[in-house]
């Protein structure tokens, strides 16, 4: 058996995709591919001498003589050197290998920072935000507000993992910017349904980011300068080779920036800061340990916020997380061992600064260790976790009296998924995952299932899997600008489940064009949403709802080196079936379906990106077709008439004359957004990056959402005008 | 060049036309309701209220119009019209409501209309209630009987009471008791919070009651010192509502009703018109069966010993009436 990690000879940095070859003397082939972390692993070999090589397009090829006993493991770590002759088209297509916007596979989509930084952005640094708005599938509700609704889900059905460690909202109040800077992101893969047994608790996505380790050559950094936010980033060795250190801070702007660019009230403040320390402990073993901190504080509607009592409303959060993570390669065993220790927080709080209305705050201590057996037919991955979680909620707030909610929630389970078939022809993934809650009385078993079917040019893909979450985040929906969030666990009959069906088709006739088609199916069960009411207040009394999501989505990819764009289009229908039993006496049915506010059925995201002559030119267009909302008559106070009544003190309640929920569309979304880049490199190989970029060049008045407390309009963003610089040292 | 220039000619194009896409979107449905009314006609007063909210579009009440309305009631039984007049009251946190009274005896059984009339607006709201029939009651004779047993004297002291053209389950019901205190011209009234176990039959407008006696005893001896007070009589007191005080699914729960024309009587409007009777039935008991019972009678006279009281036998029909706190 051979395995090793590849790393990129300048920084260390693990290399991806890199394809290893050993080749017997007879001609046979035995190969693998490195995965995020460079890991590769040739699994079985006969005992003899073999030609080995390492290729990665644009790096140097390795070449080498290896000779093997029988049975015999070996680690053979190794670093490629960048090809500095190579053209440069030929690195553009090859670092976008498995990657790019139609490189779906079953819901599976790998992002690299480099299609990240294509995305026009009104900074001069990339944000995953900005890519994630561009899959077909993914609804973000407006440029404000942090909520993404990936194929019919809930943002709090998406499981967001930093290097295995839970990041509970990681989107920041600005639609542009999340927890995750392209430049300390080494790879993400976005699974949009249909993901395998290691992933669980979510019922949505997986949007599984790994970072870059640092470089343990030398220290390199960048500072930058946008409308919306200053950033800096350093890295470099602790212990040169062996140990490296990245760190990454970003902190909002926008009142001495973009505010003063739109002349528009934009009360936004955001911060996160990203720090890693990697360490190689030896050629078989590493161990990393990453943090992440980050602050929203804003008010979603400044201006309809002092129409009413509570101007000085805000929303909260605030994201920490902590966790280990240790690699080892057995010396003796053809075993991959990861183990994960980590920490993560919530706290979010709606009100007042001092004395908030409502606050929330989950914390989640979590273990997990994962092996993957490696054999001559098939891997098999399997492992354990174990979870404890704190949930706290304290909800008070306008018309309602406070409620105070703690609980203790443990999780413990273990997966196991396998996968066979020919590596270039068919791969067969099943898996089965079991979680059970003690304390709450509740388990789950959980059969998943990948497929993959190489011909030629095609790819055939599917999946498919069953999935709960006992730990539920209730938002209000009929208020698009409350984002505020309470953690809690699901009532034990009536736990949320889905069952996610996908199936993909991907043509690539020539390397520079790609097509991929999928169509996809989610049935939705014993959601918890928030109770249907006339009262404007928030609540966490759930009703439950099913659900269905049947879309499809189109995507083309083209890739000239000089120019690289991508179409993509998707439809989907979202339908909620609300259970509520007061529904009969209402709308004269036992059952409601109505269209969730997140259920978008056209979208349509097209990017072209020019780079020539050291300038790179991105433009961005996106639509989405409107978003459903409740109408009102009006308002007035509701009396609770159930006897005599003394109307001289019965002050009543304030409560929203709906029509039938969600009875509204609004208007459909679209904007264009350019970006041009230019860098300069000087000497010492520092170099300066500027930007200049439109945001909404059109300047189209998209329209956010309706207040129903207010009803009142709110928009996006207007056209922003902006200005970046970044200095790379 | 020509390629060029194509691309600039539709890319303009393209931002012209997008960028003159202007779509609104109404958050307000179109209504022609324009009111909310709450409130209930009262048999047992002379001077009815009801509240009136004109439908606004903006979540804080304070910043709501004020009504420009005429409000008038219509006996439809004999056509007799009243005007309504308005005023306000303000709360400590400065909202204020709107009010509209009337000199109104409102008569049993009559149907009446309020309406209210916007000269900015085509359409009357209006809301129709029907009061609901003065109900009689027949009050059995008490059954007090007491025996001795090797534990001491059982006492059984039971009443029957049988209310009739009762529309629908009364919304309260309440016993009281009238004392006079010794030596004092003063009544003491006591107002158990006890309710006697019922049985209302819907079809027949029937009430049918039946009183521990005994049971309440116990309940006033730990409030009064029976020893100083004589039992003047016992009386009963039910509220009937009119038959539209039916919320869906039989429970008044403010989350179910609070969705708009759930439970309302209102023409284009929203809310709720209902009206509300009160009646009394007094009565009492027989000396000897408050001798049983450990009371006074009001005669005073001392008796000593327990008879079993005869075989009960129905008593003189008695009409309740409209009874108004005083």
């Amino acid at each position: 058996m051979l395995r090793g990690f590849v790393n990129d000879d300048e920084n260390a940095e693990s290399l991806m995709g890199v394809n290893v070859v050993l080749t017997s003397p007879d001609g046979k082939f035995y190969g693998a591919s490195s995965d995020f972390e460079g890991l590769y692993v040739i699994a079985s070999l006969p005992a003899g001498r073999y030609f080995f090589s390492a290729t990665f397009i644009g790096y140097e090829t390795r070449l080498d003589t290896l000779v093997f006993g029988a049975g015999e493991i070996r680690t053979y770590n190794f670093s490629l050197a960048f090809e500095t002759h190579e053209l440069d088209e030929v690195v553009v297509e090859a670092v976008r290998d498995g990657a790019g916007a139609a490189a779906v596979v079953a819901g599976l989509q790998t992002i690299r920072p480099r299609d990240i930084d294509l995305i026009p952005a009104p900074d001069v640094s990339g944000d995953l935000v900005n890519y994630l708005t561009t899959l077909p599938g993914v609804v973000a509700v407006g440029d404000q507000g942090g909520q993404f609704f990936v194929r019919g889900g809930e943002p709090t059905q998406n499981l967001v993992l930093l290097d295995g460690i839970l990041i509970y909202q990681p989107f920041h109040l600005i639609g542009f910017y999340s927890a995750f800077p392209s430049n300390v992101i080494n790879v993400t893969d976005v699974y949009a349904g249909g993901f395998g047994a290691r992933f669980g608790g979510r019922l949505s996505s997986v949007i599984n980011v790994a970072t870059r380790n640092g470089n343990k050559r030398r220290f390199e950094g960048d500072i930058s300068a946008a409308p919306f936010v200053s950033a800096a980033r350093i890295e470099g060795p602790i212990i040169r080779n062996r140990i490296s250190l990245i760190f990454s801070g970003r902190m909002s702007v926008i009142d001495q920036g973009v505010e003063k660019l739109i002349d528009t009230p934009l009360p936004y403040s955001f911060s996160d800061v990203f720090g890693k320390i990697h360490a190689n402990l030896s050629a078989n073993s590493q161990v990393s340990f990453t943090g992440l901190q980050t602050y929203d504080r804003g008010t979603i509607d400044p201006v309809g916020a002092a129409d009413t009592l509570s101007s000085s409303d805000q929303v909260i959060w605030r994201n920490k997380a902590f966790g280990t993570r240790f690699l080892l390669l057995p010396t003796s065993l053809p075993v991959q061992a990861e183990i994960i220790l980590s920490t993560s927080e919530i706290e979010n709080t709606f009100g007042q600064e001092i004395d908030p209305a409502r606050k929330s705050k989950a914390s989640r201590f979590n273990f997990s260790a994962n092996m993957t057996h490696f054999t001559a037919k098939s891997n098999v991955d399997w492992g354990l976790f174990l979870s404890s979680i704190r949930l706290e909620s304290e909800l008070g707030g306008a018309f309602q009296s406070i409620s105070t909610n703690v609980e203790n929630v443990t999780e413990v389970g273990a997966y196991i998924e396998t996968e066979i078939g020919d590596p270039d022809k068919i791969r067969f993934r099943p898996g089965i995952r079991v979680a059970s809650f003690p304390s709450n009385g509740v388990s789950f078993l959980e059969p998943r299932a990948r497929l993959v079917y190489d011909v030629g040019v095609h790819r055939f893909s599917a999946a498919w899997g069953l999935y709960h979450q006992e730990v539920v985040g209730l938002t209000d929906r009929r208020d698009a600008g409350d984002v505020f969030t309470a953690w809690t666990v699901s009532p034990k009959e009536s736990v949320p489940a889905a069952m996610h069906a996908i199936a993909g088709y991907q043509i690539r006739p020539v390397p520079a064009l790609r097509i991929a088609l999928e169509a996809y199916y989610k049935k939705l069960s014993n959601l918890s949403i928030a109770r249907w009411s006339a009262f404007p207040q928030f609540t966490t009394t759930f009703q439950s709802a099913d659900g269905e999501v049947l879309g499809f989505d189109a995507r083309v990819e083209l890739d000239t080196g000089i120019f690289y764009g991508f179409v993509n289009f998707g439809h989907s229908k979202v339908e909620y079936v609300a259970q509520q039993s007061e529904i009969q006496f209402w709308f004269g049915t036992r059952e409601l379906t109505f269209s969730p506010p997140h259920d978008r059925r056209h979208q349509l995201n097209a990017l072209a990106s020019f780079a020539t002559y050291g300038f790179t030119l991105g433009i961005r267009f996106q639509y989405g077709s409107g978003l459903p909302f409740s109408r009102a008559v009006g308002f007035d106070e509701f009396v609770l008439t159930d006897g005599p009544t003394d109307v001289f003190e019965e002050e009543g309640t304030t409560r929203v004359l709906y029509g039938q929920p969600y009875d509204g569309r609004l208007p459909s979304y679209h904007r264009l957004d350019i970006s041009l880049d230019k860098s300069f490199t000087f000497v010492g190989g520092t170099r300066l990056v500027v930007q200049g970029g439109v945001t909404n060049v059109y300047d189209r008045t998209n329209l956010f959402y309706v207040d129903l407390f207010t009803l009142r309009s709110l928009d996006q963003l207007p056209l922003i005008p902006s200005f970046g610089v970044k200095f790379e040292f | 060049m020509v390629r060029s220039r194509l691309f600039v000619m539709i890319f303009g194009a393209f931002m012209m036309s997008v960028a003159a896409c202007d779509d609104t979107v109404d958050p307000i449905l179109d209504s022609d309701r324009q009111f909310t009314l709450w409130g209930t006609l009262d048999m047992n007063t002379d001077v009815q209220h009801i509240r009136l909210i004109p439908i606004r579009e903006v979540l804080d009440a304070r910043l709501g119009p004020e009504p420009n309305v005429s409000v008038r009631s219509v006996d439809l039984d004999t056509g007799e019209t009243v005007a309504w007049s308005d005023s306000t009251k303000t709360f400590e946190n400065g909202t204020s409501i709107f009010l509209f009274s009337a000199k109104l005896k409102v008569q049993p059984m009559h149907t009446y209309r309020i309406e209210i009339a916007s000269p900015d607006l085509p359409l009357i709201t209006s809301a129709e209630t029907t009061i609901p029939p003065i109900p009689f009651a027949e009050v059995f004779e008490e059954n007090v009987s007491s025996r001795t047993s090797p534990s001491g004297a059982i006492i059984v002291a039971t009443q029957q009471i049988a209310w009739h053209r009762v529309g629908q389950n009364p919304y309260q019901i309440e016993q009281w008791y009238r004392f006079l205190e010794f030596g004092s011209f003063g009544f003491q009234d006591l107002l158990l919070s006890y309710v006697p176990p019922n049985q209302y039959r819907a079809g027949l407008n029937e009430l049918d009651l039946s009183l521990d006696l005994r049971r309440q005893r116990d309940s006033i001896d730990k409030k009064l010192n029976l020893n100083q007070v004589r039992l003047v009589g016992l009386g009963q007191t039910i509220t009937v509502l009119d038959d539209a005080f039916v919320p869906p699914g039989g429970v008044f729960d403010a989350e179910l009703l609070a969705q708009p024309g759930t439970m309302s009587n209102v023409e284009f409007g929203f809310g709720f018109i209902g009206s509300v009777g009160r009646f009394s039935v007094e009565w009492v008991i027989s000396d000897e069966s408050a001798r049983i019972l450990s009371y006074t009678p009001l005669s005073g006279a001392e008796k000593t010993g327990y008879d079993v009281s005869p075989p009960s036998r129905r008593q003189a029909r008695i009409s309740a009436h409209p009874w108004t706190n005083e």
